[in-house]
Order: structure tokens, then sequence, then C-alpha cells
């Protein structure tokens, strides 16, 4: 199981362990339940190759590259403080959707993924779609902890939960999508 | 003699949605911005989505009752057609209607597809 810490930011606390399953970071980095604070403390995501990257700060992420520098980019320009919130009903985005989002997509995405386009919901989750190669996919992760995806085209169509046990037709959608798009059947 | 059947709210009419700053992307399949199904989501998926109708209402006095900075306008009819309705609001803006019913992705997903930017207040190229 592969490991690496990124903490440039010269801020954090702890001795981070040599492995951090996504469910154990809260308790090994404290309960965030604010962006400044995630800014702070960091996560951590599981990535493709199994290894987990422990990130203490949001520009450490950049080192990584590929589509989870972009995502990460992406998420923490999402509704971070109260001026970000477009009416007063729409809440601030949860740290916990974001990394369990990004957790399951480093379990279904590989290194050359495209990226997807990163959409804050009004309950605090976070909505990851695509739309390539003929194939529309929405990943949907909720402060509650659920994930819920839509998937639509090249023989695709499914709404419904996330699966952990049963993630062969995800990835099979991140494959398509990452084709190519010079194969589009669009 | 019996009421007539109350005809059904909007037919053929198209209604306002306003559009976040942040629930629009750029769709790579379609080469150009379109609003994430989640600009139809308001309150989560069985909440009312605030819209106006067309035929009642102006998009500047649409766009000054809200923060939202983008508006697309969509079918009614196609609003029925995926299983939701509109319900008449009544607070005295005119055309204020709710979208109710449960959100479900593959139906907010043909919303997107019919969706049109409304001319001055497109996201930017």
């Amino acid at each position: 199981m592969g490991f690496a810490e990124y903490d440039t930011s010269g801020v954090g606390h702890g001795v981070a362990p040599e492995y951090v399953p996504i469910e154990e970071t809260s308790r090994w980095w404290g309960p965030p339940r604010t962006w400044s604070e995630t800014a702070r403390i960091g996560g951590a995501v599981v990535l493709p190759s199994g290894g987990v990257v422990l990130v203490r700060h949001p520009r450490d992420a950049k080192v990584l590259g590929g589509w989870f520098a972009q995502t990460w980019d992406a998420c923490v320009h999402l509704r971070m403080s109260p001026s970000d919130l477009p009416h007063e009903n729409a809440k601030l985005t949860d740290f916990g959707a974001v990394m369990r989002l990004l957790s399951l997509l480093g379990k279904i995405l590989d290194d050359g993924s495209p990226a997807p386009a990163v959409v804050p919901t009004d309950l605090g989750g976070v909505q990851a779609e695509w739309h390539r190669n003929g194939l529309y996919l929405e990943i949907e992760s909720d402060p509650d902890g659920g994930l819920e995806y839509y998937a639509s085209g090249r023989g695709h169509e499914y709404e419904g939960p996330v699966l952990d046990d049963d993630l062969a037709e995800l990835r099979e959608c991140a494959r398509l999508l990452g084709e190519p798009s010079s194969v589009s059947v669009a | 003699m019996p009421d007539a059947e109350p005809r059904l709210l909007g037919v053929g009419d198209r209604v306002y949605r306003r559009v976040a700053t942040d629930q629009y992307v750029f769709d790579e399949e379609l080469g150009r911005n379109r609003p994430s199904t989640q600009a139809f989501v308001q309150g989560g998926r069985d909440g009312n989505a605030s819209a106006f109708l067309v035929s009642e209402t102006t998009p500047d006095a649409v766009a000054a009752l809200g923060n939202e900075p983008f508006m697309v306008d969509v079918s009614v009819d196609l609003i029925r057609e995926v299983g939701l309705d509109l319900e008449r609001v009544d607070d005295g803006l005119p055309g204020h209607v709710d979208v109710v019913g449960r959100k479900g992705r593959a139906g907010l997903r043909r919303l997107v597809e019919d969706a049109r930017w409304v001319e001055g207040y497109e996201p930017p190229a």
C-alpha cells in the first residue's frame, strides 16, 4: 500500500501513519467542519494505485497532477464561506462529502482519466460530472454519506446508489470517458 | 353544469430558471457551457424549485429577485414529460411557479439538454 505525504505549508500536527483509511482521517486529523479548517488540517485521498495521499494544504495537491489536482483545485473553490452561497437556503460544502467523492474517484479513475466538472449542491454536497465520448456520467456525494450516480450513453443507463463492493459499472464508464476523443460515437 | 377541467398551468410555455455562478459547467461533448443538473435542484430532490413563466415576466425582472447571475429557459411541457409539475406561487411575483415533484437524475438530464441560455444572462464563453 503506497503512501505519500505532501506538507509544504508548515502547518498540521501529529505524526502521519503509514496508511490512513479514508474513514479514519477525521480521527487522526481532528474533525474538520469548515473549509478553513480543511485548508489548515487537510485530508486523505485514496489513489488508483491503492495508496493514500494526505493533503495538508490545498496547494500541496498540485504536485500530484492529473485529474486529482484539477478536481482538488475545483473542490477548494466550492462553497467555502457564507459569501459563496447564492441564496439563504444553500449550505456550505461539506468536507466529508468532498473527501468521499475524491476517494471514490480514486477507486474508479486511472492516472490518465479526464477530470470531472465539479459542482456544489445546495444541501452541502458535491457532484462530479463528465460528458464525453458519447457518455454522460454524474456522481453526487451527500453530506450524510450517500453516494449516487447516473450514467447515460454508450449502452449504459443507470441511476442509483454507488455500491462499494460493485464498482465495475462505474469503472467501465470511467474507461470509456478516458478514451481518446477521436473515437466519440455521440 | 360542472366546471370544465382547469387548464394545466403553462402548457406550451417555457420557464426561466436562474443559475448560480458555480452550477454551470463546460460540456466537452457539446463544446459549450451548460447548466449542471444541480441547477434544477433546490432544497433537495423533493424540494420545490423556483421558476418563472416566460409568458408572464421578463428576464430582467427575474434576475432582480436573486443573486444568481445566469439564467436559462426550459420547456414546461418537458418538465411534465419527466414527471414533474408546476404550481403557482401566490406571492405577487409575476409568473412565479414552483417546479414540484421528485427530481430524478435522468429527468433533470433531459431538462439540461433542453435548457437554453437567456440572452444577456449567459455565462462567459
